[in-house]
């Protein structure tokens, strides 16, 4: 099949039934994970095909709780349970090898690596899973390249161009292609769709949909109100870097969200 | 594989069209510089000079050319050869076998690599400040090992590193020779020059993709010292005695400028271990020709500045744009006559 | 936290501490080491160091770096023996020649740096070839200066009590201290000097002309270098292309002792004064010891080094972890704090393996 090729344009901004809601055994689960001074303690639980949203103002600590889920920075305290064991992780690798992604919110700045191809940013992520001695070679690394970005359609007369050349969007994409190269269980989205233009953010959204619908569990974190309510199974409000509220099945609506986000200056208002 | 190599060349046409002009430079100043003769199973001629010369500049520049790609830099090479040098001649002074003061010589780059690695990777230090550390205090452990005096030594073996012949060429060359091929085949049949410049490029984004960052960083310091001992052991055998003060006194900046001739940016990025090399060979060249022609090997200084200023303009990102403009200027011109 | 834990206070706290420390130590095992007359002599053998110091914070706190003082400083000695001996010129109009040649030295390595967007090391590495290569040119030999002017000038010097004198030489280092610090802590020239350093960036935003002010400071740092190297043909009376060879170390050291962060930014030229201090006391003490061989001098002068580093390394990590938001700028490895700081473009940041 086409990843992110499917045409059906109900599929686009539609809410899945609520039977298909995630239930059985969480993949990660994390329970009253924190940081001191980055992000209060907050639980969720992340179902392969299943999306958990996460919404919140800019600096109300959705960035930092995907910081905790993929190791960039270590939590001190609560836990995270991975396949019904807990684990500690100490640097995205550790995360990496629990079979996590991670595509970051700046990608200028903590994404693509600029001035090194569109082949090397794709196979970045599994070469370093591999670890250095387990090259891939030359004929692999094209193969591979040259698969996603047929699949994701990047549009890039080929795969040597440096990556800093190719538009935001398929730049996301690269980035996209990069973690699924490693063929995670989880993929952490940080603002996926932002500084996109309205063609390939269609096309994102409805490959965030299809990985879902192949089993993957996403977290996805975005500014989109109506995106998240879209697409997410449970959707996470933070606020002023601590957990808000978790939103749930019918309940998920736009409206929803913001006033979860908003109840805060609300009571302010009030008192 | 022969494609492979032609790409190779290509890439490398500045650094080739130097080296060609300054052995040029050579052949013009001394007649008789391309001219090869063997003598006793061991070639001798201008060139093979050069390469036997060059060999503690080619070997610095190999190791230096991985960290420059991480955007760092080793100040302390210079140092670590003082170090090396001393600590073998030292060693066999002392009535130590020869292989083992070899291996000795070769463990204290590992160390000294280990400890600028350590404070760059670990300690996070700017990799300029964290080898200016080794590179003040050097000298001055190099002194105490040799007690301030130029240690001396008779150990024919340890001699032998810098004049014996392998394959009919000095050792030295075989040496370097042998290193930057297995230095090129570490990084470019592994992950190793990927991660290096992926690092070099980007830290964050590295990191976040899985590389280990600290590692590659500790990784490329502690190659870099191992290189700086092979080319102080070099050094010592040369001259058959261990000098501290002056044992490859300003190598450091040799090495770096072969690495900028050699192309790779001291913004970090792309390396490539073989232009290095050639860059190497330039600023022997470059030396050699001026002793040659008679000339004071101060002008040496002075051309090797140009030389990196030359570079420097070319690669700044200033230049380009106007270049281009000029070129496209000339060719309205053309057009327009 | 910010009352006790300062970035810019403890480093050159810690210094004073240090220098109190050694001076301590120095004066209850050599009580003569006290007396003013040791410390006359202090002050006239580092005087050319000193001057080098004053120069460096200021390309340093702007976040640069300058290897060519030394080979500036070897440079001008030749230049003064061959203008004072060979073209019979009166000292007073050399002395200014080679000032005015070095400031415009200074600024072509600052312009260089500016536009050709290289970094500070490499390009003023380049310069201490051309520099040093150019002196051993002139001359490869050293050059003796006979000139009564010049005598006397050397020879200039206030009595202090206890024996001990104030040379003129002395008296000029002192006074680029002052000038020094004037210079970095009162004029808007300063002002820009530490935006720049802090960030370049920002630097820029705030319409802080960046190539003027770089070009500016690396100019004052030749400038200074110049001056050092005729403190120093005063001191030898006589001018050697080798003269100050490695002293661009030195000058760093005592400026990075002196708890001025090599990442620009912070700093001041009173720290790099007591580094200096430091450094000739070291000598002095290994002299008075006898026993103790020269080169402890190098490894003592690493080792603070390293633990200076060492206590600014902490100081901003600790500061970053603890401070106002719990997200300060230093952590390497939070990458939602990139979107708020755009990257340094001071040259020093070259060199460095992650965006500071």
């Amino acid at each position: 099949m086409m990843l992110g090729k499917a045409p059906t344009a109900e599929s686009h901004l539609s809410r899945r039934p609520a039977t298909a809601a995630p239930s059985g055994a969480p993949l990660v689960r994390a329970e009253g994970l924190g940081r001191r001074r980055l992000v209060g303690a907050f639980d969720a639980e992340l179902h392969a095909g299943a999306v958990l949203g996460a919404a919140g103002l800019l600096g109300s600590g959705r960035t930092e709780t995907a910081m905790l889920l993929f190791g960039v920075e270590t939590a001190d305290q609560g836990q995270l349970v991975v396949d019904g064991k807990p684990v500690t992780l100490r640097s995205p690798r550790d995360a990496i090898r629990l079979g996590f992604g991670f595509c970051p919110e700046d990608r200028k700045l903590d994404g693509i690596v600029a001035g090194l191809s569109i082949r090397e940013n794709i196979v970045l992520a599994l070469q370093a899973k591999r670890g250095w001695w387990r090259r891939l070679s030359t004929a692999q690394q094209h193969e591979l390249a040259d698969r996603y970005i047929k699949l994701l359609d990047i549009r890039t007369p080929d795969a040597e161009k440096p990556i800093q050349l190719l538009s935001g969007g398929n730049q996301q994409k690269a980035l996209l292609a990069r973690w699924l190269a490693t063929e995670p269980r989880l993929l952490i989205l940080d603002e996926p769709t932002r500084g996109i233009d309205v063609g390939a953010h269609a096309e994102i959204v409805r490959l965030l949909e299809d990985l879902r619908d192949r089993g993957m569990a996403l977290y996805v974190i975005s500014s989109e109100i109506e995106e998240v309510a879209a697409y997410s199974d449970r959707v996470l409000v933070m606020r002023d870097r601590a957990p808000a509220g978790l939103l749930e099945g019918d309940s998920i609506t736009p409206a929803a969200i913001v006033n979860a986000i908003a109840a805060d200056h609300h009571t302010q208002g009030a008192a | 594989m022969s494609a492979f190599i032609l790409i190779r060349l290509k890439a490398a046409r500045p650094q080739l069209a130097l080296l060609v002009l300054a052995l040029l430079v050579n052949v013009f100043v001394a007649p008789g510089f391309l001219d090869l003769r063997l003598q006793d199973g061991r070639l001798f001629g201008g060139l093979i000079d050069i390469l036997n010369r060059g060999a503690p500049v080619m070997l610095l520049a190999v190791g230096m050319a991985p960290v420059i790609a991480t955007r760092g830099i080793d100040l302390s090479v210079g140092v670590i050869i003082a170090i090396s040098g001393a600590v073998a001649a030292a060693g066999v002074n002392a009535g130590l076998a020869w292989p083992l003061a070899i291996l000795a010589a070769l463990a204290t780059g590992l160390v000294c690599g280990l400890w600028n690695g350590l404070l760059v990777a670990v300690f996070r230090l700017q990799p300029i400040v964290a080898t200016l550390i080794l590179m003040v205090a050097g000298r001055g452990i190099a002194q105490l090992i040799t007690e301030g005096r130029i240690l001396t030594f008779t150990e024919p073996h340890l001699i032998a590193v810098a004049g014996a012949t392998l394959a009919a060429l000095p050792l030295p060359v075989v040496v370097a020779l042998a290193a930057a091929g297995l230095t090129g085949l570490l990084v470019r049949a592994t992950a190793l020059g990927l991660f290096v410049e992926a690092v070099g490029t980007n830290p964050r984004s590295s990191r976040l993709a899985g590389v280990h960052t600290s590692l590659v960083l500790g990784a490329v310091y502690v190659w870099s010292g191992l290189m700086a001992a092979l080319a102080g052991l070099i050094a010592t055998a040369d001259i058959k005695g261990a000098d501290a003060n002056n044992a490859g006194l300003w190598l450091e900046l040799d090495a770096i400028l072969a690495v900028v001739i050699g192309g790779t940016s001291l913004y970090g990025g792309r390396f490539s271990i073989g232009r290095s090399v050639l860059g190497a060979l330039v600023l022997q060249a470059m030396r050699t020709a001026i002793l040659r022609a008679g000339l004071p090997p101060e002008l040496n200084l002075v051309l090797m500045a140009l030389v990196v200023a030359a570079v420097l303009t070319q690669q700044s990102p200033a230049f380009r744009p106007l270049a281009q403009s000029l070129v496209r200027r000339f060719k309205n011109k053309e057009a327009q006559a | 936290m910010g009352r006790f834990v300062n970035t810019r206070t403890l480093p050159l706290l810690a210094t004073v501490v240090v220098f109190v420390l050694i001076y301590a130590v120095c004066a209850a095992q050599y009580p003569a080491m006290l007396g003013l007359r040791v410390m006359g002599n202090l002050l006239t053998d580092n005087a050319f160091l000193g001057i080098l110091a004053v120069g460096m914070t200021v390309v340093v706190v702007a976040g640069g770096i300058d290897l060519s003082v030394g080979a500036v400083m070897g440079l001008t000695t030749v230049a003064l023996a061959r203008l004072i001996e060979g073209a019979g010129l009166s000292p007073a109009l050399a002395f200014a020649l080679v000032l005015a040649l070095g400031g415009l030295f200074g600024a072509g390595v600052g312009a260089a740096i500016h536009y050709l967007k290289a970094p500070a090391f490499i390009v003023t590495l380049t310069a201490m070839f051309l520099a040093r290569g150019g002196a051993l040119l002139i001359s490869t030999d050293s050059i003796p200066i006979h000139n009564t002017a010049y005598d006397t000038l050397a020879a200039a010097a206030v009595a202090l009590p206890g024996g001990g004198r104030l040379t003129l030489v002395a008296g000029i280092m002192l006074l680029t201290f002052l000038a020094g610090g004037i210079l970095l802590h009162g004029t808007r020239f300063g002002a820009r000097v530490f935006a720049l350093g802090g960030n370049g960036h920002f630097a820029q935003l705030m319409g802080i002309n960046t190539g003027r002010t770089t070009i500016l400071a690396h100019a004052f740092c030749s400038l200074m270098a110049a001056l050092a190297g005729i403190v120093f043909s005063l001191y030898t009376r006589s001018g050697y292309a080798l003269t100050g060879t490695g002293v661009e170390l030195d000058a760093i050291a005592a400026v990075v002792i002196g708890g001025t962060l090599l990442t620009g930014g912070v700093g001041g030229v009173a720290g790099s004064f007591i580094g200096v201090l430091i450094q000739g006391l070291i000598l002095t003490w290994i002299t008075f010891d006898g026993t103790l061989s020269s080169w402890w001098t190098k490894i003592a002068i690493g080792a603070l080094l390293f633990v200076f580093i060492a206590v600014q390394r902490l100081i901003l990590v600790a500061s970053a972890r603890y401070g106002r938001s719990g997200a300060g700028p230093a952590a390497p490895n939070t990458p939602n704090q990139a979107a708020s700081t755009p990257p340094s473009r001071s040259s020093s940041g070259a060199a460095a393996p992650s965006a500071p």
